[in-house]
C-alpha cells in the first residue's frame, strides 16, 4: 500500500467540514455568545488546514493571534456588554431580494472561477515522458544558506543548499520519474555537466504533482539547472534546461520557514511590515480615543 | 515498539512525505497510541500528584494528610479516582449545557496539546517540529477559551467572576513569559525544543567558550546572568499566575468565589479541570527545564559519556523529569507558603515589576549576544547592584512579626 492519501483527503474533508459548519453556526447562531464561541472552531479548523499545507509558523501564529488574542478580545467585549443576550441579531430578519441576488451573483462567480480556471481531471491520466513540455514547469527553491546567495542573470551563485523543483501542471498521476541535473560554469562560455541525480519520483503536493532533489554544500559558482523525465521503460526526454532566473525563488524551504519568514520581514519588506506596524498603532490610538470621549459624556 | 514511536511522530502525521512513505494504518495507528499513552500518563500524574500536594500541605502544617487507603495514604489518588468516576453529574438547570459540557474538554484539549511538543529525551518528542514553542504556547491559549466558557455557561456569578479573573490574569501574564523567553531565544536561535535542549550541552557563560563542556554550568540560566537569572524567575512566576495557583489563585479563591470558574461542575467534568491544572503545572515545568536547565541534559558531564542508565534514551527522560517534577514540588511549595494577592497587587506585579524587568533582561541578553565584553559589563553592573539591594533589603528589614527581635543572651546572675 504506497500513500495514505485517502487519509489525508479524509482529514482535510473533516477539517474543512468543521470549518464550514463552525461559519455557519458563526453566523446563523441566534445566541452571540455562542456564535463567538463557534468562531474557536473556525480558527482552529483553519489552522488545521495551514497544518495540512505545511505552513508550521503559520499555524502557530494563527492560533496565538486569532484565539489566544482576538478571540478572547471578542469573548470579553460580549460578556462586558450590558444585557447582551437580549439584543435581537440581524440574522432572524429576512433578507431582500437585492441582497440575495447579489450573494447568488458573487457565488456563482466564485464556483465558476474554480470549475473554468482549473482542469479537474476526475480520471487519472498517465503522463508520459514525451509529455512534459507541455505539462510541467520547473520551479527552484533555495535555501537561505549563509545570508550570500543571490541571483544573477547568468545563472546562480550558491553557498547553501539549493532544492531542485518540478511541478506538473495538470492533476495526473506519473509513473515517470524526474532527474535533475545541474550544469557549472567552469569559464566563460563553458558549461560542465556534473553528474546527473538518482531519479526520483512524484508525490502530491497541495493537488498538483511534484517531484524534488536537494544538494547540500555546492561549491561557490555559477550553476544552472536542467531536468528530464525518465519513463518506466528507460526512454528518456531531452534535458529541459531551466536557467535560475526563470526559476522561482521560493521562501518555503522545510527547515527554515520561520527564519526565512524572519529574515523576510526584516529584509527586503522591512518598509511594509513597518507600515502595517503604523496602521495598527493608528487604530489603537483611534479606539483609545473612542473609549476615553465615551467616558467623558 | 520503542522504534514504532520513535520513528513516526504525531507532527509527520502532517507532513507529507513521511505519511506517504508508510501505509495509512501505521500512521493512525502510531498517533493513536502516543496519544493513548500521554493522556494515561497525565492522569497517573494528576492523580499521584494531588495525594503529593495533600501530604506536603499535611507536613508544612505539621499534620499527617491522608493516612486510611494504602500504607500510609499512598492509594488515597485511587480512591478519589473512583470517586470523581462514579459521582452523579450535576447540571444546574439555568446553564447553557452545550456550552456548559464542553468547556471542560477544551480546557483539558490545550493543556493536553501542549504536551506533544515538549522534548522528553534526547532526540525525542511525539512531535518535533521546528516551531516548537511557539506552538506551545498557542495551543495553551485554547485553556483560557474553555475557562470562559466555563465561566460563562455556567449561568452563575460566582462561575462568571472567576472565569474573568482568571482570563484576565492569564492574558496579563502572557506578556512577561513571552518576553522572558524571547530573551533565550535571542541566545539559542531556534524555536525547536530539541535544538534548544540541545545547545545547553556546551557553551560558557556570556558566550566566551562556546565549545566547553560545562555540565550546568553551560546551562541557560548561566549562559548571561544576572539576566538569564531573572529570566528565569519572571518566567517561572509569571507561569504559576497562568496556572491560576497560589498565590496568584485570586480566579478560584474560596473566601470570594466559592470555587471560580468551576463552582457549578461536579464528577468527571470537574475531575478534568484538575486534570488540566496539574497538566498546566508540568508544561511550565517542562518549558522552564528546556529553555534554562538543560531540558535532558545531565547536571554533570556528557549525557553519551555517562550512562548508568545504560541508554541515552532513558537517562535523558530521567532528567527531565527529574528537573520537570523538581520545578512542580517547588510549585507545591509556594502554595503552601505564600499568601493570595490581591486583584490590584497581581496586575501591578504583571505591568510594572515583571514587564519591565522582562524587557531589561531582553535587552541586556540581546547586548550580550552582540558583544561577550559588552554582555559581561552590563552583567557585572546589574549583578553587583541586585545585590547590593538584596543585601540591604536584608539587613535593614524588620524582623517577622511574631517572633521576638534577635539580642543578646542575658547572662544570668
Amino acid at each position: 500500500m504506497p500513500v495514505s492519501e485517502l487519509l489525508l483527503n479524509l482529514v482535510f474533508y473533516i477539517v474543512a467540514a468543521a470549518a464550514l459548519g463552525g461559519g455557519i453556526a458563526v453566523a446563523t447562531s441566534k445566541n452571540i455568545v455562542r456564535s463567538a464561541f463557534a468562531l474557536l472552531t473556525v480558527l482552529f479548523s483553519v489552522a488545521a488546514l495551514y497544518a495540512l499545507m505545511r505552513a508550521d509558523f503559520i499555524v502557530a501564529a494563527q492560533i496565538l493571534i486569532y484565539v489566544g488574542g482576538i478571540l478572547v478580545l471578542i469573548i470579553f467585549a460580549i460578556m462586558l456588554t450590558h444585557k447582551i443576550t437580549d439584543v435581537k441579531l440581524s440574522n432572524e430578519s429576512s433578507p431582500g431580494p437585492v441582497s440575495v441576488t447579489a450573494c447568488a451573483v458573487l457565488f456563482a462567480l466564485i464556483i465558476a472561477a474554480f470549475v473554468y480556471g482549473y482542469s479537474w481531471n476526475t480520471e487519472p491520466r498517465v503522463v508520459r515522458g514525451s509529455d512534459f513540455g507541455k505539462a510541467g514547469y520547473g520551479e527552484l527553491s533555495m535555501y537561505q544558506g549563509g545570508g550570500k546567495t543571490r541571483l544573477t542573470p547568468a545563472g546562480t551563485i550558491l553557498d547553501g543548499f539549493v532544492r531542485l523543483k518540478l511541478k506538473l501542471r495538470s492533476q495526473a498521476a506519473t509513473t515517470a520519474r524526474a532527474q535533475f541535473g545541474l550544469v557549472k560554469l567552469k569559464k566563460t562560455g563553458e558549461w560542465e555537466d556534473l553528474p546527473a541525480e538518482k531519479p526520483v519520483r512524484f508525490s502530491v503536493e497541495n493537488g498538483s504533482y511534484a517531484a524534488w532533489t536537494e544538494r547540500e554544500r555546492l561549491e561557490e559558482g555559477k550553476y544552472r539547472w536542467r531536468v528530464r523525465l525518465v519513463d518506466e521503460d528507460g526512454t528518456e526526454t531531452p534535458w529541459a534546461e531551466f536557467s535560475a532566473v526563470k526559476g522561482t525563488v521560493d521562501f518555503a524551504s522545510e527547515k527554515g520557514l520561520t527564519r526565512a519568514i524572519g529574515r523576510a520581514f526584516m529584509g527586503p519588506y522591512l518598509l511594509a511590515f513597518e507600515v502595517v506596524s503604523v496602521l495598527l498603532l493608528a487604530a489603537l490610538v483611534g479606539a483609545a480615543f473612542l473609549a476615553r470621549k465615551e467616558v467623558r459624556e | 515498539m520503542g522504534l514504532l514511536i520513535a520513528d513516526v511522530s504525531l507532527w509527520d502525521f502532517f507532513h507529507w512525505d513521511r505519511v506517504m512513505a508508510s501505509p495509512w494504518w501505521f500512521a493512525l495507528l502510531s498517533a493513536f497510541i502516543v496519544c493513548a499513552i500521554i493522556v494515561n500518563f497525565i492522569a497517573v500524574y494528576a492523580g499521584v500528584n494531588t495525594l503529593l500536594e495533600r501530604k506536603i500541605a499535611a507536613h508544612m502544617q505539621a499534620r499527617v494528610g491522608p493516612y486510611q487507603v494504602g500504607p500510609h495514604g499512598s492509594l488515597q489518588w485511587l480512591a478519589d479516582a473512583l470517586k470523581l468516576m462514579v459521582k452523579e453529574d450535576v447540571i444546574p438547570t439555568d446553564t447553557d449545557k452545550l456550552l456548559f459540557r464542553l468547556a471542560p474538554y477544551v480546557v483539558f484539549g490545550g493543556s493536553f496539546a501542549a504536551w506533544v511538543a515538549l522534548p522528553y529525551t534526547i532526540g525525542w518528542s511525539p512531535a518535533i517540529m521546528n516551531v516548537g514553542i511557539l506552538y506551545i504556547l498557542a495551543v495553551s491559549s485554547a485553556v483560557v477559551i474553555g475557562i470562559l466558557m466555563a465561566g460563562w455557561s455556567s449561568g452563575s456569578k460566582w462561575a462568571l467572576f472567576g472565569a474573568m479573573r482568571s482570563a484576565a490574569q492569564i492574558v496579563s501574564y502572557e506578556v512577561p513569559v513571552g518576553i522572558a523567553l524571547l530573551g533565550m531565544l535571542l541566545i539559542y536561535g531556534t524555536l525547536d525544543m530539541q535544538e534548544i535542549s540541545a545547545a545547553q550541552e556546551k557553551g560558557a557563560p556570556f558566550g566566551f567558550w562556546p565549545e566547553w563542556y560545562g555540565g550546568m554550568f553551560s546551562w541557560g540560566v548561566f549562559r548571561f546572568p544576572p539576566f538569564t537569572i531573572f529570566a528565569f524567575l519572571i518566567y517561572y512566576t509569571a507561569g504559576l499566575a497562568e496556572t491560576n495557583r497560589t498565590p496568584f489563585d485570586i480566579p478560584e479563591a474560596e473566601s470570594e468565589l466559592v470555587a471560580g470558574y468551576h463552582t457549578e461542575y461536579s464528577g468527571m467534568r470537574f475531575s478534568f479541570f484538575f486534570l488540566a491544572e496539574y497538566a498546566n503545572m508540568f508544561v511550565v515545568a517542562a518549558i522552564a527545564t528546556t529553555f534554562f536547565l538543560g531540558g535532558w541534559l545531565p547536571p554533570f558531564g556528557h549525557i553519551l559519556g555517562t550512562t548508568f542508565l545504560m541508554s541515552p534514551f532513558l537517562e535523558g527522560l530521567f532528567w527531565f523529569m527529574m528537573k520537570s517534577f523538581a520545578l512542580v514540588i517547588l510549585m507545591m511549595w509556594l502554595r503552601w507558603t505564600l499568601p493570595r494577592y490581591r486583584v490590584d497587587q497581581l496586575m501591578d506585579l504583571c505591568w510594572k515589576r515583571l514587564t519591565p524587568l522582562a524587557f531589561l533582561t531582553l535587552f541586556a541578553i540581546g547586548a550580550g549576544v552582540y558583544n561577550s565584553w559588552l554582555g559581561l559589563i552590563l552583567g557585572s553592573v546589574v549583578g553587583l547592584a541586585a545585590l547590593a539591594l538584596i543585601g540591604k533589603e536584608v539587613i535593614s528589614a524588620p524582623p517577622p512579626e511574631g517572633l521576638p527581635p534577635v539580642r543578646a543572651p542575658v547572662a544570668a546572675k
